[in-house]
């Protein structure tokens, strides 16, 4: 490699690990900064560091700006880079380094913008997510982008599961952008088209809770899978009494009951519900505030055949 | 006019390949009349090891030399790491190789073709052969140091093994030459006689020591050969009287092929004095023939890489090997596979145009790479 590089890498979320790993193993990380709150990433970051000589700096939000100044120019910076971080940066701060910041959005640009992409790509019943590395701009995920990665979403991929896959998926543009700022003369990057440009909230509860009238079987099992495990599941109610849905699967069809209604809670055939589209669901695990249990155990909390979800 | 900048590697195994390449290129441009539209721009990067050398020649051409395509011929791997280069200046970038390795993600970067002959398509339709063909569904497996380390290999034998072949025996040889031997596998034969298929990896000066040592085992145990692609490369054959075993397999291009676009190629190509086609000329006459229809594009007023290429995906091409597609989906070009065998006397055979190419191609595009940590070689067939 030709052109020095000296990261300061920020990071709040397991999920930039294998990132953070590529510019240790190519002795391109300058320091690392977590939140003070954010007691796990300093332990991951801590173990991560050990006998490299990288340092730690623990930040809140008063005292960010004057934390990095420093770090950047003590540890004589020139790029940062931005891998899950809860607090905007300020344009003194991301102006500072020579080749400036730049993000890894875990979810697909300019489509999926936003705090939660992972979530939403879920929500969305996308079929592929990714990773986009862009730079840092006055605005959220706007910037203009250098590098990025799509894998397909599977049927079966939870919350958990995607944004493990997305963690490791980031390695490789991590190694290649380290590759591209040592070799080369300019950082390349394209403007985001903003006609397809989507910025998206945090999802709300209501967001969050399953629909029975109006979602499909397979719209409540992606719903289901995005609240796992973080949510503990996508929320519904039952005979006045709200439970998460952790797990499910989606059986043959029926049809002749109501949307919602409970066919069967025992331990043979487990506990299953009819859907709008006439599908057969079947509920594996629920979350209460008891605990997590397999479905058909509902009934011992009074849940029969002919209930309603709703 | 085109400006067409190409980076080219050299090869110990193939000293040629750099010139044959470009040959091939020049041959075809020559042929259809449009070399005078054409600026080409050369330069060399040595084994195709150096990351940095490749990015900042290619860099060099797109920002200082104003190339409209760069065609890079090295692994697919070398590929990621220039896509953000292309994708943000919008120029094309050409890919070219044998194939003998694939990419980890089949997902199509916006401004990246990647032309090659397709050694793991091939190699995965003789493993599927070799299973289905026989009723004894075990098979012993020989490959050379290096062969072993291109995902050909992984295909080959994974294929076998998909279709139902059990996996008895692997014997890797020794990267030297002086130290080349087939006693564990003849040792292996002799002792299970039922294991009558041998599927079989080797290229160049190694593939003909391997036909030497093998062919008295064939001869003694009744063996049913299997080889990959580059098993059928006649410069094998080249200068020296090489004994054979009795072997088929799929191969994309055999000098043999009798059509019209082979026949141009075969007489265009060997007006260079001296000149011999083989497999690395047909990669530069086909990239040729990319050329010339990225210059029809762009003369039709379609400068844009990215507009480029889904025009691309809807031109079939014809080529000396036949048919070549350009695959909507991955951006990857694919095309005919040719079962040929080859006889005791050296003698190549085109038994047939294999069937369910394309069929081949979705399923194998469609496969993702094991999970994992693996290693592999990352320059194929040059420094050998």
């Amino acid at each position: 490699m030709t052109n020095e590089v000296k990261a300061l890498i920020l990071c709040n979320n397991p999920i930039a690990v294998p990132g953070i790993r590529e510019f240790l193993f190519y002795g391109k990380a300058g320091a690392i900064v977590v939140t003070k709150r954010n007691k796990e990433m300093q332990g991951l970051i801590r173990s991560l560091t050990e006998g490299t000589g990288v340092p730690l700096i623990v930040v809140t939000k008063d005292d960010l700006q004057e934390k990095l100044v420093d770090a950047i120019t003590k540890y004589e910076i020139n790029t940062g880079v931005v891998m899950t971080f809860p607090f905007i940066l300020p344009e003194k701060i991301w102006n500072l380094p020579a080749r400036g910041f730049i993000n890894f959005h875990y979810g697909l640009l300019p489509q999926c913008r936003g705090p939660q992409p992972v979530l939403r790509h879920l929500l969305n019943n996308d079929a592929e997510a990714g990773i986009t590395l862009h730079k840092v701009d006055g605005g959220i995920d706007t910037g203009e982008i250098i590098i990025q990665e799509k894998i397909k979403i599977a049927d079966t991929d939870t919350y958990g599961s995607l944004q493990s896959k997305l963690a490791y998926l980031a390695a490789k543009p991590a190694a290649n952008l380290l590759k591209i700022l040592s070799y080369g003369s300019v950082l390349p990057s394209k403007p985001q088209d903003e006609t397809k440009a989507h910025y998206y909230e945090m999802p709300g509860k209501d967001e969050l809770t399953i629909n029975w009238s109006d979602m499909s079987g397979e719209k409540i099992t992606r719903l289901v899978n995005a609240c796992n495990p973080w949510n503990k599941g996508a929320g519904t109610t039952i005979n006045d009494w709200f439970i998460g849905i952790t797990e499910v699967e989606l059986l043959g069809e029926t049809k002749g009951k109501p949307v919602g209604t409970v066919l069967t809670a025992d331990e043979i055939e487990g506990l299953t519900v009819q859907t709008c589209d006439n599908r057969v669901l079947k509920i594996n695990i629920v979350y209460t505030q008891e605990g997590f249990y397999s479905g058909h155990k509902l009934a011992g909390f009074g849940i029969k055949k002919g209930m309603q979800f709703v | 006019m085109l400006r067409t900048a190409i980076l080219l590697p050299r090869s110990s195994l193939f000293p040629s390949i750099g010139i044959d390449l470009l040959n091939g290129i020049k041959s075809c441009l020559k042929e259809y009349g449009i070399q005078e539209e054409i600026t080409l721009l050369t330069d060399n990067i040595g084994y195709g090891l150096e990351e940095g050398d490749i990015y900042t020649k290619a860099e060099r051409f797109i920002l200082q030399e104003d190339a409209d395509l760069v065609i890079v011929v090295a692994d697919i791997r070398i590929a990621e790491l220039l896509h953000p280069l292309f994708t943000a200046s919008n120029k094309l970038l050409m890919i070219v190789n044998c194939g003998a390795n694939y990419p980890e993600s089949w997902n199509a970067a916006p401004t990246t073709l990647v032309l090659s002959l397709n050694f793991c398509l091939h190699a995965r339709l003789t493993g599927k052969m070799a299973a289905l063909e026989n009723d004894n569904k075990k098979g012993a497996y020989a490959v050379s140091y290096y062969d072993a380390g291109y995902r050909q290999c992984y295909s080959l034998l994974n294929s076998h093994h998909k279709n139902g072949g059990i996996p008895a025996f692997t014997h890797v040889t020794h990267l030297k030459a002086t130290e080349f031997t087939l006693a564990p596998l003849a040792e292996f034969i002799e002792q299970n006689d039922d294991v009558k298929t041998l599927l079989c990896l080797f290229c160049g000066n190694m593939a003909s020591q391997f036909y030497r040592e093998v062919t008295p085992l064939q001869q003694q145990f009744q063996l049913k050969l299997f080889g990959g692609p580059m098993m059928f490369d006649e410069t094998i054959f080249n200068g020296e009287q090489v004994i054979m075993p009795a072997i088929s397999g799929h191969t994309p291009w055999v000098s043999e092929l009798d059509n019209e676009y082979n026949k141009t190629f075969k007489r265009s190509f060997q007006q260079l004095p001296g000149k011999k086609t083989n497999l690395f000329a047909l990669l530069g006459w086909e990239a040729g023939l990319f050329i010339r229809n990225i210059l029809q594009h762009c003369k039709a007023g379609t400068t844009a890489a990215d507009e480029i290429l889904p025009l691309l995906c809807k031109q079939d091409i014809e080529s000396p090997r036949g048919w070549l597609k350009t695959d909507p989906d991955t951006f990857h070009v694919y095309g005919a596979s040719w079962l040929v065998s080859c006889s005791e006397n050296g003698e190549i055979t085109i038994i047939k145009e294999a069937s369910g190419v394309e069929e081949e191609w979705k399923l194998f595009t469609s496969e993702t790479w094991p999970a994992g940590e693996s290693s592999g070689w990352r320059n194929t067939y040059l420094c050998i």
